[in-house]
């Protein structure tokens, strides 16, 4: 699986926003990849948000 | 939610496929697994109301001991006549949030819309069918909530860069 698009991995005929402000280099990194490995960019997220989530309420009780 | 809650994609979407469950995917994954950066919490599928296949999705509901959960403290189990009646079932498993559709848009069920599905390998041989996106945006453009509305012009953008390809 190929890494997140630098900020700056841009050129000047391939637009980094299309006209109504749709980041199209997250567009095209995801279309890198395969169908298997955007489903696990998927599984990361949310094991990132539910891991966060657990860290919050443990910060909370304690 | 619990704090042990377990979301396992593949692992949901195997388990349909290995109870021989026809459906296809739907919504906000089905259309990351197409390269639309979307991110979603749970597993839309639209399925068969075949009597065959409602019998083989209840024993895959079993084995992923899915429940309502609108009423989560019930632990509601779909029966056989929920599933026939086509609507929408919001299941908890022990794998994550599964939307069981009997069907999307204006009322586009399986049949209608398998012409449009093509199988994809989403992890380790698990071949399913996914909705394409082109169906699947002209879906959510019929009956756009406001969540639709805010994910159309990703969606539309992806499929410009999809064609581009």
């Amino acid at each position: 699986m190929q890494g997140m698009p630098a900020a700056d991995d841009t050129s000047a005929d391939e637009p980094a926003y299309s006209e109504d402000g749709v980041d199209l280099t997250l567009i095209r990194w995801m279309l890198s990849m395969t169908p298997a490995e955007r489903l696990q960019v998927l599984q990361q997220y949310v094991d990132s948000v539910l891991s966060i989530r657990a860290w919050n309420s443990q910060t909370r009780l304690s | 939610m619990p704090g042990t809650l377990r979301l396992d994609f593949l692992e949901l979407l195997r388990a349909l496929s290995e109870h021989e469950v026809d459906f296809i995917l739907v919504g906000g994954m089905a259309a990351a697994v197409q390269g639309a950066p979307i991110m979603t919490f749970d597993v839309d599928v639209l399925y068969s109301t075949d009597a065959g296949n409602l019998t083989r999705l209840l024993s895959a509901i079993e084995d992923l001991e899915g429940y309502y959960r609108l009423q989560p403290e019930r632990k509601l189990r779909p029966q056989l006549a929920h599933l026939a009646a086509g609507g929408h079932n919001l299941l908890m498993t022990r794998l994550g949030p599964l939307d069981l559709l009997g069907s999307v848009g204006n009322s586009h069920d399986f049949r209608d819309l398998l012409p449009h599905a093509m199988a994809m390998d989403v992890g380790e041989g698990t071949n399913i069918q996914v909705l394409e996106l082109e169906k699947l945006i002209a879906v959510k453009e019929e009956t756009a909530g406001e969540k639709d509305r805010a994910s159309l012009p990703i969606l539309r953008r992806t499929l410009e860069e999809l064609r581009r390809k």
